[in-house]
């Protein structure tokens, strides 16, 4: 046991070390496929965290999403001199606040009713958007801000201008907020999430504060994907419906069954997986979405389990072979 | 804008079409959510699949009326499909599955129609006997969709002469209220569910080959139908028919109405009113249950 957890740990800080290297080896576009990468895992983790330990189905992510991603660039766009981390809070907060709100309505219903609600606050989110141009330019999106220069404290200022320097900012946000997630998942109030997954009666039976927990979870799935929205504006400089629309949402949900419900690396392979495919097949066919689909019933239908429960089967496999060989020396 | 009486009534009439279409697509979306407890998200894409088949048909025969014959005819035996091959095995992995079922159909659908029939919108014209116009209060108003009006409200009677005044309809109603029970009394449910699913694909597919010419075919139409469909059913209660139709005609003219006196705000203005519904009732304004 202890083995394996020093194995995952090696694994770990490989994977984070070619991760933070990836600049010096990759060209731009490869590079900004792997900033995309980033967040849209985040996105994807913040949807999982709510479809595969809260276990409910949300189609509304992308208003988060969007209202993270507008926000940024409406403070971007109207605040003089504001500084980049507090852009991205703003953003992050922002969508936090719409959550907490959506949410008031959202712990009444459970089931399809809850998917069905999900799906309204998201259309009203991207009417509002569409509609108000004074404030979101409606189908043009909003462009023109600048990104500002970041400056941390020793290090100095560092300017955005950069594909590398936007994807560091982009990798180091993610990783962080993902590690809190993750450790999220091992604390009381974690469990207590996942209880609710199981078993909400039993959860109240228990004593917990059921509408508490689901407050909290909504509230912080918000916040993450409310992030993911401000760090895709800083990366794509430049915000439009279509960070809001129900094909976001989509995107989102097909990323994480892709990867593996549950699993806390499914949505983050199932980002990697979906958006490496867009770009090898867009280049083949302007119709890779219907691969994209087939692929998706085809899990849906017989592998439930997405992308990572292969990576475990084979990591089980291999486990247990070197189990073997320990017991056969011995 | 000058707003006058005939105004008024051509934008009603107007609202009342747009209901009726909205009702086909709504009803079979209905009736197997209640059956079944499967919200078909991919069912405003059967709407759109029926609308494309119904231009093919109607491209290499030029009868419109063979196209309204077979295209539903198609479309319900593709739907029996997924019922049979697809939902039936998810249902016991309990219903996030089947919506991520449905989900995938969608983009199976639509990037497939795109594929075979490429992304440009098509016109339909409508059949030459229905061309032309009558006059209501002296005002021209399109003879087609005085068809559309009429041939839906005949559709809805029918169906609702089946639903509840035929044997048959009894059992589905029945399997509405509790399948168990129903399969218990040695009634084939599995077949009555691949039927009403059918039924319910296509219903759509009736309204997409009867919307093609109104409103054009396209990728985009799924979109359009099939969200206000969802804010119909849902408002109207997950399961109920009356629900649907009272639903219809309500977001109908709030379209209708919408489109020409507040368009900034119509759209906003539907979403809020079913999620004001569904936190507040989610069962829906005639549904009896969640």
């Amino acid at each position: 046991m202890m083995k394996h957890k020093r194995i995952n740990l090696i694994v770990a800080i490989v994977i984070l070390g070619i991760l933070v290297a990836a600049p010096f080896f990759l060209d731009d576009v490869p590079l900004r496929l792997l900033t995309e990468m980033c967040y849209m895992a985040l996105f994807a983790v913040s949807l999982n965290v709510l479809l595969g330990y809260g276990g409910m189905l949300s189609f509304g992510h992308s208003a988060y999403f969007g209202v993270g991603a507008y926000t940024t660039a409406i403070a971007l766009l109207h605040i003089q001199g504001i500084g980049l981390i507090s852009a991205i809070v703003i953003g992050g907060l922002s969508a936090l606040i719409i959550g907490a709100f959506f949410a008031v309505f959202l712990i009444r219903v459970s089931g399809t009713a809850f998917a069905m609600l999900t799906m309204a606050i998201m259309q009203i989110c991207f009417s509002i958007a569409l509609k108000w141009r004074s404030v979101t330019g409606g189908d043009d999106g909003l462009g023109g801000f600048e990104i500002p220069d970041l400056y941390i404290p020793l290090i100095g200022k560092i300017d955005m201008l950069e594909t590398a320097h936007i994807y560091w900012l982009v990798l180091v946000i993610v990783v962080i907020m993902l590690a809190v997630t993750w450790y999220l998942f091992k604390t009381p109030m974690g469990r207590t999430i996942i209880l609710l997954r199981e078993s909400t009666s039993r959860a109240s039976f228990l004593g917990y504060q059921n509408t508490m927990t689901k407050f909290i979870l909504f509230m912080y799935t918000a916040l993450l994907a409310g992030v993911a929205g401000s760090l895709f504006t800083v990366f794509q400089e430049f915000v439009s419906t279509g960070s809001i629309d129900i094909f976001r949402s989509i995107d989102a949900i097909l990323m994480t069954v892709i990867g593996g419900v549950g699993t806390f690396f499914g949505p983050i392979l199932g980002a990697i997986v979906y958006l490496f495919l867009q770009d090898l097949l867009s280049d083949i066919t302007d119709r890779w979405q219907f691969f994209v689909g087939l692929l998706f019933i085809a899990l849906v239908m017989w592998y439930r389990g997405g992308l990572m429960g292969i990576v475990t089967w084979v990591k089980n496999r291999f486990m247990e072979e070197n189990h073997l060989k320990v017991a056969k020396e011995k | 804008m000058e707003i006058s009486f005939v105004t008024i009534l051509i934008t009603i009439f107007h609202g009342l079409v747009y209901a009726m279409l909205l009702y086909l697509v709504a009803s079979g979306l209905t009736l197997v959510f209640g059956m079944m407890g499967v919200l078909n998200l991919a069912h405003a894409f059967f709407y759109m699949l029926g609308a494309y088949i119904g231009y093919s048909i109607f491209q290499h025969t030029g009868s419109f009326w063979l196209a309204l014959v077979l295209a539903p005819i198609v479309t319900g035996v593709l739907g029996a499909l997924v019922e049979r091959y697809m939902l039936r095995y998810l249902h016991p992995f309990g219903h996030i599955y089947e919506l991520l079922l449905t989900i995938g159909l969608q983009l199976v659908i639509l990037e497939g129609v795109k594929w075979y029939w490429g992304t440009q919108p098509l016109t339909a014209p409508p059949p030459s006997i229905l061309e032309g116009s009558i006059s209501i209060l002296g005002a021209p108003y399109p003879l087609y969709r005085i068809f559309i009006l009429l041939f839906s409200v005949a559709l809805m009677v029918a169906l609702a002469w089946v639903m509840f005044k035929t044997r048959l309809g009894m059992v589905v109603r029945a399997a509405v209220d509790n399948p168990n029970m129903v399969s218990a009394l040695g009634i084939n449910t599995p077949l009555v569910f691949a039927g009403v699913f059918a039924l319910g694909t296509a219903l759509a597919a009736v309204a997409g080959v009867i919307a093609g010419p109104l409103l054009g075919i396209s990728p985009g139409m799924a979109d359009a139908v099939g969200f206000d469909a969802f804010v119909v059913v849902v408002t109207g209660g997950l399961g109920s028919l009356l629900g649907a139709v009272v639903a219809s005609l309500l977001i109908g003219e709030l379209q209708a109405f919408g489109v020409m006196f507040f368009p900034r705000f119509c759209l906003v203005l539907m979403f809020i009113l079913m999620a004001v519904v569904l936190s507040i009732r989610p069962q829906g304004l005639f549904g009896d249950r969640e």
